[in-house]
């Protein structure tokens, strides 16, 4: 039976390659744009992801660096640096801009950095300073390329006009990019010569970072401090929300094409295979086992397409990489588990309409 | 247990209802015996392929009672029939019906999945029965590489794989070449006579009628015995075509004689035209 079901779906090269590929098809775009957007969210919250702090504070009510701003008296920086457990503090100033360059504006989450700072900074840069100095900029390399400008080009953010003096890699997504300025450029450039937003903190070796994040908060009501893998995880939670939808409805989508291709193939098949089905019947084949079959079927076709999507992922995404630089994706485990949980509906929901026909099989047309 | 392998009782299928109703078997009564050959003939339309779909439990009667080895299928559950027929019932088809993916040793192969039993024991005897039928080289072949004859040869290995006590066969000559339908014939008259299965043939090849113990007539859903080679022919009173009286079903006794019609059309022409005692009417 199962030899029967399997080598009636194989015998049809031509048709079985067209529907694992339109299935596949359709599981690729799910995949692609969930690997995009993940891309797009690793990108969103690439700063503090490699901002290598321990802990985060920041002003009361704030605990996100995407969508937010956060204002703080630049004394917090003294009064945390008290606190038990406290290594070193970094403050930064932060704010959501535009960056001006090569006559275009590139939408910037903008960084202001103070000399000599122990974190904060570009992780990798790619040509020229990793430290901002005053009246310097470290742009994204790849706003740099975009926008035709080199080290030492002038770029503005407001008034604020900035000589290019580093190039950063790994700063740049669809949404935003990350620029370094000097912290005095930026508080003069705000109008908040007193102000920081986040406290970058490092605790001491033997210190744990989640008691030092409540031993901070006790000491200052008008601060919020947050575990440097808490603070991201937030920030995630804020960058997927804001994209979630969009994604769970092409995953929807995707999964209703391949339900559909995968559906109408099986079905096809049957109606093909409306005698065989009946001289099955006729030999003694009771309808749960042919009903078992079309499900057989449809699982090595749904799981095939499922594979077949994974493997065009995996050739086509370093593709993707090369022509477009500016998309990153990534393939997270959930998106592959999500999917295949798409694939056993997408495999349920395709039998459904083939198991009628098989039920309606009359086993007399074996002798018409 | 009877020494009957079937036994129909009254049955009759009607298809439809109303004045779109149907009679395609009637009141049909008949009893096969263990390792009989009965041949079912008649004309196209005389309801043999539904008689046959009733034995094989594919169709339920209107009316009646159908006992097959001892068990009355037609009072059986219908989730019930399968295992009934993959254990008592091997088919063979006019179109040879083998499953196209599979080859013919799968194919004969395949009735087996359906019934308990050891696998290495359902492939020794389908390596057999193969061997047995002329198959042996055969085995690895697609159903498009194998001839007509060795097609149904198949068939005949996937009806018997099984070891059912009853063969139903419907036009299994229809659409080999004389010496490929001889030799089915022959295979199936082995079978009957061999192992004692029981054989029912719905055939219009004269050629089978060798082979068979008994030949039933069927013709406008009613069933009669005929004895193979027995003819009586006779003329229609009306249109004068030559009609077998044995297997005519249009007649009428007037004045102490039988006439015999090709059609119901002549039968009522005739009543038209005489009186009762058959004399002819005056104008």
């Amino acid at each position: 039976m199962w030899t029967w079901a399997l080598r009636s779906i194989i015998a049809e090269r031509g048709t079985m390659a067209a529907s694992l590929s339109g299935i596949a098809m359709a599981f690729v775009v799910a995949l692609s744009l969930d690997a995009i957007f993940a891309g797009e969210t690793l990108g969103i919250i690439a700063y503090p992801t490699h901002a290598e702090a321990d802990v985060w504070v920041m002003q009361e009510g704030v605990a996100n660096m995407h969508m937010a701003s956060s204002l703080i008296h630049a004394d917090r920086a003294e009064d945390v640096q008290d606190v038990a457990g406290v290594s070193s503090v970094t403050p930064i100033l932060y704010l959501n801009t535009f960056v001006r360059a090569g006559g275009e504006d590139w939408f910037s989450y903008v960084v202001g950095l103070p000399p000599q700072a122990e974190r904060g900074g570009p992780w990798e840069v790619t040509a020229g300073s990793g430290a901002p100095e005053p009246g310097g900029v470290i742009l994204s390399e790849v706003v740099a390329h975009k926008a035709g400008v080199e080290l030492g080009d002038r770029v503005s953010i407001g008034e604020l006009d900035l000589a290019v003096t580093g190039l950063s890699g790994g700063t740049f997504s669809m949404a935003n990019t990350i620029t370094w300025v000097a912290l005095q450029d930026l508080r003069e450039h705000m109008s908040a010569p007193r102000s920081t937003s986040y406290l970058l903190v490092e605790v001491d070796g033997d210190a744990d970072p989640a008691e030092v994040t409540g031993a901070i908060m006790a000491s200052r009501s008008d601060l919020h401090a947050m575990t440097a893998a808490a603070f991201v995880a937030s920030d995630r939670r804020m960058a997927m929300h804001m994209g979630a939808d969009v994604v769970q409805l092409m995953t929807v989508i995707g999964t209703a094409l391949a339900a559909m291709v995968l559906a109408f193939t099986i079905y096809a098949a049957t109606l093909r295979r409306g005698r065989e089905l009946a001289v099955a019947k006729a030999l003694g084949a009771p309808d749960s086992r042919l009903v078992l079959a079309v499900l057989f079927q449809s699982v090595i076709l749904g799981a095939g397409g499922w594979l077949v999507a994974l493997a065009m992922f995996a050739v086509g995404a370093p593709l993707l990489d090369q022509l477009v630089p500016d998309v990153s994706l990534v393939l997270q485990l959930s998106a592959v588990t999500r999917l295949a949980a798409a694939s056993a509906v997408v495999i349920v929901l395709a039998t459904l309409a083939p198991a009628l026909r098989v039920l309606r099989t009359d086993p007399a047309l074996a002798f018409s | 247990m009877s020494d009957a392998l079937i036994e129909l009782h009254e049955i009759t299928k009607v298809f439809g209802t109303g004045h779109t109703a149907v009679h395609a078997v009637r009141q049909v009564s008949m009893s096969v015996g263990r390792g009989e050959i009965v041949l079912i003939s008649g004309p196209s339309g005389s309801g043999k392929t539904t008689l046959l779909s009733m034995i094989g439990g594919l169709l339920r009667p209107t009316s009646g009672r159908i006992v097959l080895d001892g068990v009355d299928i037609t009072a059986a559950p219908r989730a019930a029939m399968p295992a009934i027929r993959a254990a008592k019932i091997g088919f063979v088809f006019q179109a040879f019906n083998l499953m196209s993916s599979l080859t013919a040793e799968q194919n004969v192969l395949f009735p087996t999945t359906l019934v308990r039993g050891e696998r290495a024991h359902k492939k020794a005897r389908t390596i057999a029965l193969l061997d047995k039928l002329g198959l042996a080289q055969r085995r690895h072949h697609p159903p498009h590489k194998l001839s007509g004859g060795e097609k149904q040869r198949v068939a005949i290995a996937r009806a018997l794989v099984n070891d059912p006590p009853l063969i139903l066969a419907d036009e299994p000559t229809g659409n080999l070449d004389s010496a490929s339908g001889q030799q089915v014939m022959m295979i199936l008259h082995d079978i009957a006579r061999d192992e004692g299965r029981t054989i029912v043939v719905v055939t219009h090849d004269p050629r089978v009628e060798d082979v068979a113990d008994r030949i039933l007539w069927l013709e406008d859903g009613r069933l009669r015995d005929r004895k193979a080679e027995t003819h009586e022919w006779v003329r229609d009173p009306v249109c004068g075509m030559r009609v077998d009286a044995w297997t005519a079903t249009e007649f009428l006794e007037r004045g102490g004689v039988r006439h015999v019609f090709c059609s119901r059309r002549c039968l009522e022409r005739f009543e038209t035209a005489t009186t009762d005692n058959g004399a002819a009417r005056p104008e």
